[in-house]
């Protein structure tokens, strides 16, 4: 796949390197059939590696929600403010 | 372009007659801007601040967005809604701050990523990380927070735009105007290096694991 971050092989069993940078791309469901079941055949056999993954989901899903706790109200007086200036 | 719909203070969501509002942006009635301002001005400021982290700097972002927009508002082709034309506007404004901000010595990535041995297996096993439940939420989000502070500003930009705004992949890459095999692999690493960063402070006590050889 062009564009996959990593050269991710489909046909030779994968490292942890491999899967720590083709992680992304498993996620996404974005790699081959053939690639994405030596990723489950290193899963299988490597428990650092499913860690990482799960690591991987719940820093992206920390990610989200601690940015998203600035959805808040703009601070008193900011639409004044705003206005002041004109165009 | 029919009605549109925008966030207003507290969350409330009001029916917007887009098209007359243009109307008038277009027809340069300063109250016009008002409405702007009034309508669009805190799902912006919300966008800049997750951006900026600063109040001030995130209200002068959310400013020059909306008088350049309303002084170029013939730049507006109707494509997209209004509240997303601004949004980008807003962003762009955001990344030039970013890029003019610099706070402190950026540290490599190369750092933060996952190191291997020649034969792929990595030079540390991964920790087991706490389970959520035994983290106090607020103070895990302000850590995740001051930690995403830490990312090298090219890596941050990413992913907040693709992991927190919601762009995608290619819109991303327009606004950044870089490729989107470039902004994919921005993406990971900066995901790769949030969690080195989250390692120490997640990792159970009882758990930790030296190297693997």
């Amino acid at each position: 796949m062009n564009d996959t971050i990593h050269t991710m092989p489909h046909d030779h069993p994968v490292t942890c390197r491999d899967v720590a940078e083709g992680l992304m791309d498993y996620l996404d469901g974005m790699l081959s059939p053939a690639q994405r079941a030596l990723v489950e055949e290193h899963f299988a056999e490597c428990a650092s590696c499913v860690r990482a993954r799960e690591h991987y989901k719940r820093t992206v899903e920390l990610g989200r929600m601690a940015l998203a706790i600035f959805e808040l109200p703009m601070p008193a007086g900011a639409l004044d403010a705003l206005k002041r200036r004109r165009p | 372009m029919g009605e549109g719909i925008a966030d207003t203070r507290a969350g409330a969501r009001v029916q917007v007659d887009e098209t007359s509002l243009l109307a008038r942006v277009r027809a340069g009635d300063a109250r016009a801007y008002d409405d702007l301002v009034d309508l669009y001005s805190q799902q912006l400021y919300a966008t800049a601040k997750r951006m900026l982290g600063s109040d001030a700097d995130a209200l002068d972002a959310v400013q020059e967005a909306l008088l350049g927009a309303f002084r170029n508002i013939s730049g507006f082709d109707g494509r997209s809604r209004l509240g997303t034309w601004l949004t980008r506007i807003v962003i762009n404004r955001c990344l030039m701050t970013l890029r003019t901000r610099r706070r402190k010595p950026q540290r490599s990535i190369e750092d933060l990523l996952p190191t291997f041995q020649d034969d792929g297996h990595p030079t540390r096993w991964t920790p087991v990380w706490r389970p959520p439940e035994a983290m106090d939420q607020r103070r895990l989000l302000a850590l995740v927070r001051e930690k995403i502070d830490e990312l090298p500003e090219h890596y941050r930009e990413v992913l907040v735009l693709r992991d927190v705004q919601g762009l995608s992949t290619e819109e991303t890459a327009r606004v950044l105007g870089d490729s989107a095999n470039a902004v994919k692999v921005r993406l990971h690493r900066a995901r790769q290096a949030l969690m080195t960063l989250l390692d120490p402070h997640l990792e159970g006590e009882d758990t930790k694991q030296g190297p693997p050889r």
